[in-house]
């Protein structure tokens, strides 16, 4: 039975003496608005849009440079995950109000459990590098999932009475791109923990492997490398979550993806041959004549593998997009066709 | 076929076919989640550890999520004060809150 991962290098960092910081204290706040380039009274769907426009830039599955990119998609990514969710957003204003010369005020209640290292009862923090969010996102937004967040709070920690008791389990977000889930891929994961019963502070770095058809919310399990056990009981576990990028063109839905494609509207009444992206590579798509608006177009077997083998689909839903300006020759052609058309798109009939 | 039959059944929790998974038996499962294999088999029977049902005689086979949710259900019953009759009802809230999110993040996106 093969491990996921194993620990590769494990270098003490810092002394005991560093054991008395608290790495709260070093959660740097994230300017999310600056970001994505948007202003902070910015409409859900000029953030929308603003986000396309940059992760067409920087996504590692499209950017065409990949190692400056990546970086930067991280942050965008991480941005838009806060700021395209409405609760989210508040919860990051009136964060941004309170916070005050690198002092965060206290992470919300419940939600914090060991997620991002948040220490319960007073017990060290840990700190992850390589995950593709950063300590501020995992402060304070991570853990999206469903489920009961108390449940994270301490989980595994003092499970016999006596003195005996086995480390707390460790759990941190794993950004996944679509096309590291398509093919797999492995990826360096560094944890800095705080001392742990008197323990010097450390960090580890693995190369955890993502495999190939990994699902959003999957865990990985790093055996052993959760909390520190007490009187001589068996460490916790480090799980990762993998969590979906969010990709410029697609939408995902189950092993599904959803694309836009913004045809003319002639090209909807007459049929039009058009490229289109797909993890793959760009593939032909024949749009049909009398395509109606909102209609999805199947392209089997090209989206992601799904958990019982075979790969989803990849549908096409057709927008109709209309010209904001045009020339004399088209407005005469376009009045052509308003005498000439028995076409009512209010008929109820 | 009768219906007793289903009742003596395991749910096998992950379909062997499946890729890039590392699976566990219940022996396994049992010493790295520090549960008894009968309650393990418990938890499969009353389907708190995936969804994945399959009328297959085999022991039920674990994966890290399946590993994952023992982990939580235990901190559950020892520190949330939760019954074993109140788990399924935690398990489906918990799926349903899950498959909203997925929805209302799927439908913002488009």
């Amino acid at each position: 039975m093969s491990r996921l991962a194993a620990p590769t290098i494990r270098a003490p960092r810092g002394s005991i003496h560093d054991t008395c910081v608290n790495p709260a204290m070093t959660v740097k706040f994230k300017d999310y608005y600056e970001t994505l380039a948007v202003a902070r009274t910015a409409s859900p769907d000029e953030i929308k849009k603003s986000f396309r426009k940059l992760a067409r830039l920087y996504h590692p599955d499209v950017a065409k440079n990949k190692l400056t990119g990546e970086e930067k998609f991280k942050e965008i990514n991480e941005a838009y995950e806060v700021l395209s969710d409405p609760e989210k957003r508040k919860r990051y204003d009136e964060l941004g109000e309170h916070w005050q010369g690198g002092a965060p005020p206290p992470p919300p209640g419940g939600d914090g459990g060991n997620r991002g290292g948040r220490s319960a009862q007073g017990e060290p923090d840990f700190e992850f590098g390589g995950t593709g969010y950063s300590d501020f996102f995992e402060s304070f937004f991570g853990g999206g999932r469903g489920g009961f967040a108390g449940a994270r709070g301490g989980m595994g920690a003092a499970e016999a009475a006596g003195f005996a008791r086995r480390g707390r389990d460790v759990e941190a977000d794993l950004l996944v791109t679509l096309h590291e889930a398509l093919h797999g891929s492995a990826r360096k994961i560094t944890l800095r923990r705080g001392g742990e019963n008197g323990a010097a502070e450390r960090s580890d770095t693995y190369q955890v492997r993502i495999p190939p058809g990994v699902r959003e919310g999957q865990r990985i399990r790093l055996a052993g490398q959760g909390g520190a056990g007490h009187g001589g009981a068996a460490a916790g576990d480090l799980y990762l979550h993998a969590r979906f990028a969010r990709h410029p063109d697609f939408t995902v839905r189950d092993a599904d993806l959803y694309y836009d494609l913004d045809l003319a509207p002639w090209e909807v009444v007459l049929g039009v041959q058009v490229n289109i992206p797909a993890l793959d590579g760009p593939t032909s798509l024949r749009v049909p004549p009398r395509t109606t608006a909102g209609s999805q177009l199947r392209l089997r077997g090209l989206g992601l593998p799904h958990v019982s083998g075979g790969r989803g689909d990849l549908y096409a839903t057709v927008c109709i997009q209309t010209p904001s300006t045009v020339t004399t020759e088209e407005l005469a052609l376009w009045e052509q066709l308003a005498r000439g058309s028995t076409f009512n798109p209010r008929s109820k009939s | 076929m009768s219906d007793d039959r289903f009742t003596e059944r395991y749910f096998v929790l992950v379909r062997p076919a499946e890729i890039g998974r590392t699976l566990y038996s219940v022996e396994t499962a049992s010493h790295l989640t520090g549960v008894h294999r009968d309650l393990l088999q418990h938890y499969c029977r009353v389907g708190l550890l995936g969804e994945e049902r399959a009328t297959s005689e085999a022991e039920p086979v674990f994966d890290d999520d399946a590993l994952y949710e023992v982990r939580r259900i235990e901190h559950l019953r020892r520190h949330q004060g939760v019954n074993l009759r109140a788990l399924p009802l935690l398990r489906d809230m918990s799926r349903e809150i899950d498959r909203l999110r997925a929805e209302v993040r799927f439908l913002r996106d488009r």
